[in-house]
Parts: C-alpha cells; structure tokens; sequence
C-alpha cells in the first residue's frame, strides 16, 4: 500500500513533468513559431475553428464523422470477427478453408490496402469504414479462434454430461468462456482502427480529424495541424478508456 | 432553423432568377467537384448567384487531383475544376474529357531559391531566368513529379541545355516541398500558387525562373465525365454555360473577387492572407468566354489549341514514364478535349 | 498371465496406430480444403477480371500481378524504379527507424519499470503522446525535419517505440519480489538487481514487445513514404494509385506482406535462441 505521503509525491512529480513539457514547448515555439505553434496561437487556432468551421462541418462534426467511421467499423469487424472466429475456432474443417486465406491476408498492413480500396470503391464513406474494417476484424478473429480452440476441455464435457447441442454450447460455454480474449482483441482493434481512420481520412477524405490535419499541411496551418493532432489524442485515449470500462463491466465476474 | 434560412434563399435564389428572366430554371442534376483553389471559385460563385440550379447546390472539394479523380469510381461528381496533371491522369484513367480552361497558372508557377544562394547572385537572361546552365548543374530540386511543376522544372532545364540528369530530383508535394524548404532541404524548390505568393509576401527567397518565362502555357481546366457527357449533355452545358458567366464577371471586378476569395478559401479552412487573394486574383483572371471559344474552335484538320497544348502534357508525362505510350496515342487518337460545349456556346 | 499382457499391449498398440492413422487421415482431409480453398479464392478473383464482373480497370486478375511483379523485377516504369530497390530503400527506413526505437525504448522502459521517480517523470509525457497515431505525426516532422530519410525514419522510429517501451516496463514490474528480497538480502546495491534480476526477468516480455515493434515499424511503413520519396514499396503503391495502375499496387502490398511475414518468422527464431531460459522454466 503506498501512503499518503507517496501519493502526493507521486502527483507533484507527474505534474512536474506536465509543466516541463509545457514550459519546453512554450520555450521551443517563442523561438521558432513558424515550425511549432505557440500554445495561444494553438487555442486560438481552437476558437477560430469552433466560429469559422472548415468545409461547412464544424469541430464536433469533424470528431463525430471519424467516430462514425471507426464505430461502425469496429461493429461490424466485431460481428463478423466474433461471429466467424466462434465458427473457425469450433469447426476444423471451416478453420482449414478459410485459415489459409486469412493468413495470406494478414501480413498486409491496413494503410497498404488504402490505395487498393480507394481505386476500387472512389472516396466516398463505404471504403473508409471498410479501410478500417480491415485494420480491426484480423486481431478480434484471431483472437477469438485461439480463444474457442483453447476453451477449458473439462467445461465442453461438462456441457456433454448434460447433453448440451452444439449451439448451446457455443452460446454458453464456449462464448463467455472466450470473452476475455476476445475483448483484449477488440481493445487492439480500437487502437488500430482510429489508426487507420486518421490515415484514410489524410489520404482522401472531405470531413474528420484526418482531414483537418491535411488541410493544415496543405497550407502551412502549423497551429491547426497541431489541434488536430491534440483532438486526434483526445478521441483516441477517451475510446480507449471508455472501452476499459465497458470491458470491466462485462467481465467483471472475471475477478471475482 | 437552417432549414428556414436555406429555403429562404432558395426562395430569394428563384425570386432573382424570375426578375432577371434570362435564367435557364431547369434544376439540373449534375454534381460538381473542384479544389479549394481559384478555379472552383467560379463554380461556386456561379451556384451562389443562380447561374446554375442544381438539385444538389453544394460543390464536392478535394485536396488533390488524384483524389478528385479516385471518386469518379464511386460516380461521386460530373463535372469540375482541375489541374492540368488532373485531366491527363483522368483522362488516361477516367476518361475524363476537358470541356473549357478556367484560371491559367503559368504566371504562378515558378522555381524559386533562398536569398543566400548562388543563383540568386547570379544575372537574369532576357527572359528573367537565372544564372547559365553551370550554376544549375548539381543543385538538389524539389518538386512534385507528374505536374505542372515538373513540366515547368523540365522546361527551364531544358531552355538551360540541361536535362533531369544534371540536378538532384527531390520528388514531394508543393505543400511539403513548402515546408520542407524553409526547414532547409534542397537548393531549388518549384512552388505554385497561392505558395508562391506567400512566399513572396512572408519569406526572403527569390524567383529564379517561371513557366511564363519560357513560353509555357499552364492553364487549369473545366472537365467533365464521359459518363455525364453521355447522359446527361443538356445539364453539363448549362453548368460551364453558368461557370463560363460567373468567370466573366468575377474577372470584371477583381477587387470584389478578392474578397470572394479570401471568404472562400476561409471557408475551406485554407490559410490565405487578404493581400495573397488580392495577387492571386491578379495573376490568374479566368480564362474568358471569348478566348475559350477560340481555343477550343478546331481549324481545318479538325485540331484545336486547346487539345494541343493538353496533348502536350500527356506527352510530358509519356516521357516521364507516367503513362504507357499507348495511353498516349488513344488521347492522341480520341483527343482530351470535347469541344461540343464550347460550339454550343459560340453558336448561341 | 504373460499372454494376456501381450494382449493388452498389442491391443493398446493397435488402438494408437488407428488413432494416428485417423488423424493422418484427417490432416490430410484438412490439407485438401485448404488447397481447395485457396485455388478458389484466386480461381474466382481471375474469372471475375477476366469475365468483366469487376473493372479491370480498377482491380487486375492475380495472374496480371504475378506478371507485372516479374517486369517489376528489371523494370523501373511507370514508378521510376526496379522493385529491388525499391525493397531496399525500404529496409533501410524499417530498420534505422526500428533499431533507434529499440536502442531508445527498451533501456527507457526498463528504468521507468523500475526507478519509481523516474516513472512518474516520465510517464506522463509518454501517456500524452501515447494515442497520436505515427501517421498523424507526418506534416510535422517534415516541417521539422525537412522531406528526407530523417523524417520518413522519425514516423517508423514512433511506431516501433510504444510496444519497446511498455512491455520492457511491463516485464520489470512484473519481477516477483521474492527474487528482488533474495538479491537484496544477498546485498546486492540497486543498480545490481536492477541490472542482473529485473533486466533478466524482464527479457521475454520485452522480446515480445520488440516483436511487435517489427510488425508496427514495418505496417507504417506505407505511411512513412507518403513524405515525399523517390522510391520504397509505400512510395510505390502510392503512385500506383495516382496513375490508376492497380497492378502496381497489387505487387507493393504483396511485397510488403511477404517480407513482413519473413521478418515475423526470423524474429520469432531468433527469440527462441535468445531467450532459450524460458522454454526450460
């Protein structure tokens, strides 16, 4: 147990740290604001996208279309990875057909499919949430088939003892009995997911966090690239966290 | 709310449209598409001022041409703005056709170095390049590859007698050679505009050599899709026909386009001074009903100047390995432009 | 007596051979979906180009890509390079940006697993950087860094540096404290059991981590040359999409799949060699 005293101590050192690297971008942009903006003009370039919103969408609307983009996303990989790794992971010769091509699959980095889906399917929101689609679905699938495929034998014979079909197994035993895994995948899927959505949303896109950051590139904006790279962090770990605590929720029985 | 205020202008749009009468009231259902630069700006005017009815008013941006092009695949737009480099690619691989020239950019695009180079000290030729083709030779260039920059770079080596060989190519974007530059990177960096005018207003660097200066034509051009062409003719037409009206009259008045364009590129989020806009509207009038017609009027071989000089930049890019030579000789063959917008508009 | 145990054991002999022989069986059943599978996965892809169900404008049969991928060997058009060095330029980014993450990361999450004050300095500057995705990082590093290799290696040297520094501080804070009481009891100074107990103990958790490094170095690798470059497999599937040559692309992801999944492969053998201790315990 750490003391009381411990505790503030460890809090004026994290602060310290805060302020250091606050002081030291402070110092950093006096000097040379034109390659790293200063925190004002950074909160004032903050302001002025909140009056005067950039293609017609406004701050919010920026956020909500990437988070749109990676929910929707991550929900289908979640149907599709969850639901097809049961299968996978349930029946071998389901796993010897599609494994194979999964594998082949894998080793290609979601932005290196970003050319790829764009030619084929323009730049419109179907190709991003399927850009970010497959930055999600490999780790919930293959989490999700190690997961069933390493399900406690002694519960798929209690679940035999009482005679429990095929589906009931799945649903009862195998399902939660995977789930911790398969939510350590999900969480890995939100991390690549928002990845790849900032990425597709800086190589072709009209409106989200991405964008804003193109925008700023393409005409020397230091400040707005350097909110969007704030707000890209924000949304980021606040997924994160908010994931944290639905996983705890659903897995609370877990611990105890 | 919103829907209050849009149907009131809506309103007040066709109000105005019934007093002056000459306005075609068909609503058309094309979907245009440009760039946050100076040639959607006509677009956009053309849409605001009720030129035009479209049942969709808004007018799709994108950062580049290559991504202008890539929503073609997902029948995203009919007709737009774009840059020379954007109808060649989308030609080749859209079959995009070019129906008219908007905004030309040979005044803007220029190669340019810091004050302390040695070019810089070098004396201007008649025609205001910079220095001979021993102070070119070895300098480290970038420039985005397969555009209007390039061809410019190329065109100034080879006025010099030099060629790709003699210098070092760094191949990045306008923005980033932008940013790069003043970070340090290279001797030589090839810049269009609004770039080139912010760095005339905001940097000590010097102009060492423009696309102007060696008899290039650059234009940016009005496109539209084979598909629209197609389908959808009558609603093509009375687009450029609105576009070709609003770049008259912004031309008429510079300082308010200016200022139209100062709001407009706000709007898009694009940080441009006042200053700037006022010079970038200087520098690029809209390339006129008038001159557009004699451009895209084919003489007795059935060629016109204005596939001429697109056919030009295809065989750039052939040369640069961007296209294969049989692209070429298909735009050689079926030609870039379709001059039927422009026959139209002469003959009315 | 005696019979009967022969008995038996043939019997129990007999039953493992059918066992084995049903399994064989079974793997080899299972080896033929596979093949099946995957022949109808390119099958399909190729007669859907070649019957036109799908654009071949926008998407070419596999047979194109294994032909373009030959040329691509010996020749430079239309992306202004031969893919050799294009594979070389890349290694070269990969490996400066990934071996800076691991020199930076491991020693730096090491400590902050460790010295506790160090920990609390540090980490919440990491924590803060932590969720920015490399790629966001881009127009930044060029306006610091200019449009070279030292950018381009500065978003690969991000990527790769998260897992180095967490697992390596996972894998200290995981030392049982019995083994640290044990040192300590021996007299040993901090720096020693922070040196010989915690390093080691921390060493397959950081292996791993330096693992996945590889993988995020290597799949930010696309997003690195999106920096101006003049050749690398990303550089090349990007201009493979600007020119609508989606053959181009095709051979840049097959390349970048195929080398990453070698590089996966050596690793995890060289992990095995190095950390050998772990398989024992």
């Amino acid at each position: 147990m750490r003391t009381k005293n411990q505790k503030i101590r460890d809090f004026v050192l994290s602060a310290i740290s805060v302020i250091v690297l606050i002081a030291l971008w402070c110092a950093v942009s006096t000097s040379k604001p034109d390659f790293f903006p200063t925190p004002m003009a950074t909160i004032e370039r903050l302001v002025k996208l909140f009056e005067k919103p950039i293609m017609k969408v406004s701050i919010w609307g920026h956020i909500f279309a990437s988070l749109k983009r990676v929910l929707f996303a991550i929900g289908a990989s979640i149907i599709i990875g969850v639901g097809l790794g049961l299968i996978m992971g349930w029946n071998k010769k389901v796993r010897a057909a599609i494994y194979p091509i999964i594998m082949t699959l894998r080793p290609i980095p979601p932005i290196a499919w970003i050319p790829l889906i764009i030619l084929l399917f323009g730049v419109g929101e179907f190709p991003k949430v399927l850009l970010v689609f497959i930055g999600s679905v490999f780790p919930i699938l293959l989490n999700t088939i190690s997961a069933v495929s390493m399900v406690d034998d002694m519960y798929l014979k209690v679940g035999k003892v009482y005679k429990a079909n095929t589906w009931q197994t799945l649903h009862h035993i195998v399902f939660p009995a995977s789930m911790p895994t398969i939510l350590a995948g999900i969480k890995i899927a939100i991390s690549s997911g928002w990845m790849v959505v900032v990425a597709a949303e800086m190589l072709a896109s009209k409106s989200g966090l991405g964008f804003l950051i193109t925008r700023g590139r393409d005409s020397y904006d230091v400040a707005l690239i350097m909110v969007a790279m704030i707000l890209i962090g924000i949304v980021g770990a606040a997924l994160s966290i908010v994931f944290s605590f639905i996983e705890r929720r659903l897995c609370g029985w877990m611990s105890s | 709310m919103k829907k209050v205020v849009a149907l009131g202008l809506s309103l007040a749009l066709g109000l105005s449209s019934i007093v002056w009468g000459a306005e075609d009231s068909t609503v058309y259902s094309i979907k245009v598409s440009g760039q946050p630069y100076i040639h959607a700006l006509a677009s956009v005017n053309a849409i605001d001022k009720g030129y035009i009815s479209l049942e969709d008013s808004e007018v799709d941006m994108y950062s580049s041409g290559p991504v202008q092009n890539e929503a073609i695949a997902s029948d995203s737009w009919d007709v737009g703005t774009t840059g020379t480099g954007g109808a060649v690619l989308g030609a080749v691989g859209y079959n995009l056709k070019v129906i008219a020239y908007s905004a030309p950019d040979e005044n803007t695009t220029d190669l340019w170095v810091r004050a302390d180079s040695s070019l810089a000290q070098c004396e201007q030729d008649e025609n205001g390049v910079y220095g001979t083709a021993d102070d070119w030779k070895g300098l480290t260039i970038l420039c985005p590859t397969g555009t209007s920059c390039h061809m410019t770079l190329i065109g100034v080596l080879d006025y010099l007698g030099l060629s790709q060989e003699d210098i070092n190519l760094i191949d990045s974007s306008v923005a980033d050679s932008y940013a790069a530059f003043r970070s340090g990177t290279g001797d030589v960096v090839a810049l269009w505009s609004p770039f080139g005018f912010q760095a005339e207003e905001n940097e000590e660097w010097i102009k060492v050599a423009s696309a102007v200066d060696i008899g290039l034509t650059m234009p940016t051009v009005v496109v539209a899709t084979e598909q629209a062409i197609e389908t959808n003719w009558d609603g093509v037409y009375a687009y450029l026909k609105g576009y070709l009206k609003s770049a008259d009259e912004l031309n008429a008045d510079p300082e308010g386009t200016a200022e139209l364009l100062y709001d407009f590129e706000e709007e898009q989020g694009i940080n441009m001074s006042e200053n700037v806009s006022a010079l970038e509207v200087k520098n690029r009038p809209f390339t006129s009903t008038e001159n557009n017609i004699e451009l895209f009027t084919a003489d007795a071989e059935g060629n016109c100047k204005a596939n001429n000089i697109l056919l030009q930049f295809a065989e750039f890019f052939q040369s640069q390995g961007k296209i294969e030579a049989s692209d070429l000789t298909a735009l050689q063959e079926s030609g870039m432009v379709d001059t039927s917008f422009m026959m139209a508009i002469a003959a009315e | 007596m005696g019979n009967q145990d022969e008995k038996t054991t043939s019997k129990v002999a007999n039953s493992i051979l059918i066992e084995t022989a049903a399994r064989k069986r079974e793997r080899k059943q299972l080896l033929i979906i596979s093949l099946v599978c995957i022949f109808l996965f390119f099958g399909i892809w190729e007669i859907a180009v070649r019957l036109n169900w799908i654009d071949g404008k926008y998407l070419c049969a596999p047979s194109a890509v294994i032909k373009t991928f030959m040329t691509k060997l010996s020749d430079p058009k239309p992306d202004g390079a031969v893919l050799g060095i294009h594979i070389i330029t890349s290694l070269k980014l990969v490996l400066i940006g990934y071996i800076a993450a691991i020199i930076i990361g491991v020693p730096l999450g090491l400590l902050m697993g460790y010295y506790h004050t160090f920990d609390k300095l540090v980490s919440p500057i990491f924590e803060i950087i932590r969720p920015i995705p490399p790629i966001a990082w881009i127009p930044l590093s060029i306006i610091w860094l200019g449009v070279g290799t030292a950018a381009k290696c500065f978003i690969i040297f991000l990527a790769a540096f998260v897992p180095c520094v967490i697992n390596s501080y996972t894998g200290v804070k995981l030392t049982p404290p019995v083994l640290v009481n044990v040192a300590k009891t021996c007299g040993a100074t901090r720096w020693e059991i922070f040196s010989t107990v915690c390093v080691h103990y921390a060493m397959p958790l950081t292996f791993t981590g330096i693992q996945v490094s590889l993988g995020n170095a290597w799949s930010t690798l696309v997003a690195s040359e999106l920096v101006s470059a003049t050749a690398g497999l990303g550089y090349m599937i990007q201009q493979g999409r600007s020119l609508v040559r989606p053959d181009i692309i095709l051979v840049g992801m097959l390349t970048i799949g195929i080398l990453g999944a070698i590089f996966t492969t050596l690793l995890s053998k060289l992990e095995n060699k190095v950390v050998k201790w772990r398989a024992k315990s």
